[in-house]
């Protein structure tokens, strides 16, 4: 009898929620003063298996400059950095920690394996948008709510098999691919349109790398094949592994391109002269060329602000920056509707670290970024081989 | 084909030293230690951590197998402490707690950047069908057939293998009779994660250098002691071997590539079957 009451009651409780609309799109502060702050939230990994914390670190650096420079129309801006551990359940409620129990107007730097795949459709649904500092699971690029400020994992193979057939002028191009996930079509995508635009066909595709694999018999096998040039979409470590073996079986006249993900300092160094001659991508205006004045002003705040020079600092960076500049632009007063139909209505933004402007706009999704440097190891080195932006010249479905 | 098999040959020589080592521990701990590659890749990181710190690799090689022998003579002194009554199930799962705790304690010490990792065998001792051996091949092959030698010399011909088998098999019993073998269980557990940073040592350069990836090398390891019902020494290195050599060669063939990774689970699960039929049969009777 008491069972029944209990879900009797229950089932009351779960009526009475839906009717009053208190699901999760519904918006707790809706009068917000001047003295309020402007409350901004991300969703990154920042402790698990794999951690993302430059992004966000980058972009609280962005916001504690506006807010010493006296905020967005005298209001502060909060930076709500909330951790999805690499776990989806931690990341749904990470979303809805940070979105509905704080009122975020929006979201900025977030840099997750899993927060797109998991969150996106909550995002929608809440009229919330997101300024992705790094997007690399497929869902990022595909949803109305988040528009990332990178290229992401396959618009980037996307440029490097166009880099290495079109520029380089390669008739054989091999690729190799760890897949993650749900990523395999995504990769697909970035190979049919690459076939589509230049007609050309793979020599050899291979998708069963494991991050654990020896590379042995892969680089033995694209050696056999002849590969001219070989792609590979693995992680720093993995790509560390895969040089080494390069250099030891003594395979020569290939150029091997790797991603944006082994472009660090940290690879350079652990691949020392082994790593010779590898090409990476650099979804941003490269963050090792010293000498590069796109990159003065990011790079002496993130020196102040002891942030890390790295391209996930780059895109956390960039994505608040974005923000600001949409912020200061809203008449009236900052609530979450404002900065939705704000970035919805978004004009595309010329920023000098990135090749193609940044987009929201109504689209259904987003890939804006569609552009990449090419970065070369010479001597222990990244050194930038393009100093003009190789633009993808197609689209990917 | 041969290139195949050439090119397998390294990965076998992992997963029979690794092999080996699990089923020595079994024989004379009674523990299925899951966490003896993790003990290595420890040792790995020790030795990036003092070489980038400026110490030579030799010192800092040394000191990776020292800690390698201390962090697993640490879960030793745990299993002798606490768990020495337990029975092989219980020890087992033990392990695994020891196995997660080091990976996570590893994450938090050394993170999840890159490590400078000199190989100390990167030179060719061979080039056979256009596939390099680096001397890390015959090394670890040599290493595997010296542990192999080694457990079985202990195991038959000396009285601390005899009471180190006692001990694994009838703990209370033996305790009852007097025979202390407390200290060399944890000398033994301290030499096995020696032995097993020396083999990631070799490993680690040339795979991907993660903690995890190479902490997971234990389920290669694991169907390679399985070969050899974790009791058979020649059992786990010739299975060990041909792990290797088969995911070598499944690696070259275009139909069968992409169960590559699936070969150490089938043949986990084939051997288990097999190993089980006479019970399940029995009992069907």
């Amino acid at each position: 009898m008491t069972g029944s009451r209990a879900l009797v009651v229950l089932s009351l409780a779960a009526l009475l929620l839906a009717a009053t609309g208190c699901g999760l799109a519904d918006e707790p502060a809706a009068s917000q003063g001047p003295g309020d702050t402007i409350k901004v939230g991300a969703v990154s990994s920042l402790s698990g298996p794999v951690t993302f914390p430059d992004s966000s670190a980058a972009a609280k650096a962005v916001f504690d400059r506006v807010n010493e420079q006296g905020g967005i129309g005298g209001r502060r801006i909060e930076y709500l950095v909330a951790d999805d551990k690499g776990d989806p359940a931690a990341a749904a409620q990470a979303a809805r920690d940070v979105v509905t129990n704080q009122g975020a107007v929006a979201l900025a730097g977030s840099a997750s394996l899993l927060d797109c795949a998991v969150n996106a459709p909550f995002y929608a649904q809440a009229g919330i948008v997101s300024i992705q500092g790094t997007g690399v699971d497929p869902t990022c690029f595909e949803s109305p709510a988040i528009s990332p400020v990178n290229t992401g994992p396959y618009l980037n193979m996307a440029i490097n098999l166009y880099y290495a057939s079109e520029v380089l002028e390669h008739d054989k191009v091999c690729l190799f691919l760890a897949i993650l996930g749900n990523t395999s079509d995504a990769y697909g995508g970035a190979v049919r349109s690459w076939t589509a635009l230049t007609g050309k066909r793979l020599t050899l595709d291979d998708r069963t790398v494991k991050p654990d694999s020896d590379p042995t018999p892969f680089v033995l096998r694209a050696r056999n094949a002849g590969c001219q040039a070989v792609l590979y979409n693995g992680t720093e470590p993995m790509a560390i592994a895969w040089m080494k073996v390069v250099k030891q079986q003594k395979v020569t006249g290939v150029d091997w391109l790797m991603t944006t993900a082994p472009y660090t300092e940290a690879v350079a160094r652990a691949l020392g002269a082994d790593g010779e001659g590898t090409y990476a991508n650099a979804e941003f205006e490269p963050f090792t060329d010293a000498g590069s004045a796109a990159l003065k002003d990011w790079r002496e705040l993130m020196t102040a602000r002891k942030v890390p020079l790295t391209s996930f600092g780059q895109g956390g960076y960039l994505a608040a920056t974005y923000l600001v500049e949409t912020l200061r632009g809203i008449q009236g007063p900052i609530t979450r509707e404002a900065v939705t139909r704000a970035f919805k209505t978004l004009k595309p933004v010329r920023h000098p670290l990135v090749g193609t402007p940044y987009e929201f706009g109504p689209a259904a999704k987003h890939r804006s970024n569609r552009a990449g440097k090419i970065v070369q190891l010479r001597g222990g080195r990244w050194e930038v081989v393009t100093p003009e932006w190789v633009r993808y010249p197609g689209t990917l479905d | 084909m041969l290139q195949g098999l050439l090119s397998g040959l390294a990965a076998g020589g992992t997963f029979a030293a690794l092999g080996l080592l699990l089923t020595a521990m079994y024989r004379l701990t009674a523990t299925v230690n899951l966490a003896v590659a993790a003990i290595g890749v420890a040792g790995v990181y020790v030795m990036a951590a003092l070489t980038e710190s400026g110490l030579p690799y030799g010192v800092a090689a040394a000191a990776g197998v020292a800690a390698g022998a201390l962090l697993s003579a640490g879960c030793g002194a745990v299993m002798v402490r606490w768990f020495a009554a337990g029975d092989a199930q219980t020890r087992t799962a033990v392990s695994i707690a020891q196995l997660i705790g080091i990976i996570a304690l590893a994450y938090i010490l050394f993170g999840d950047t890159p490590r400078v990792l000199p190989n100390p065998a990167s030179g060719a001792a061979a080039e056979l069908a256009g596939v390099v051996i680096t001397w890390a091949t015959p090394a670890l092959l040599a290493l595997a057939a010296l542990l192999g030698g080694g457990t079985h010399l202990l195991l038959t011909r000396t009285p601390l293998g005899l009471r180190l088998r006692a001990m694994a098999e009838r703990p209370v019993t033996t305790e009852l009779l007097g025979i202390g073998t407390r200290r060399p269980a944890v000398v033994l557990w301290a030499a096995t994660g020696g032995l097993a940073a020396l083999v990631l040592l070799l490993v680690a350069p040339v795979r991907s250098s993660d903690i995890l990836s190479l902490s997971m090398l234990i389920v290669p390891a694991c169907a390679a002691a399985l070969v050899g019902g974790l009791t058979r020494l020649s059992g786990a290195l010739l299975g060990g071997l041909a792990l290797g050599l088969l995911e070598g060669v499944l690696a070259g063939s275009a139909a069968l590539r992409e169960y590559r990774d699936a070969v150490p689970f089938a043949a986990i699960l084939l051997i288990l079957m097999w190993t089980r039929r006479r019970e399940v049969w029995d009992a069907a009777r």
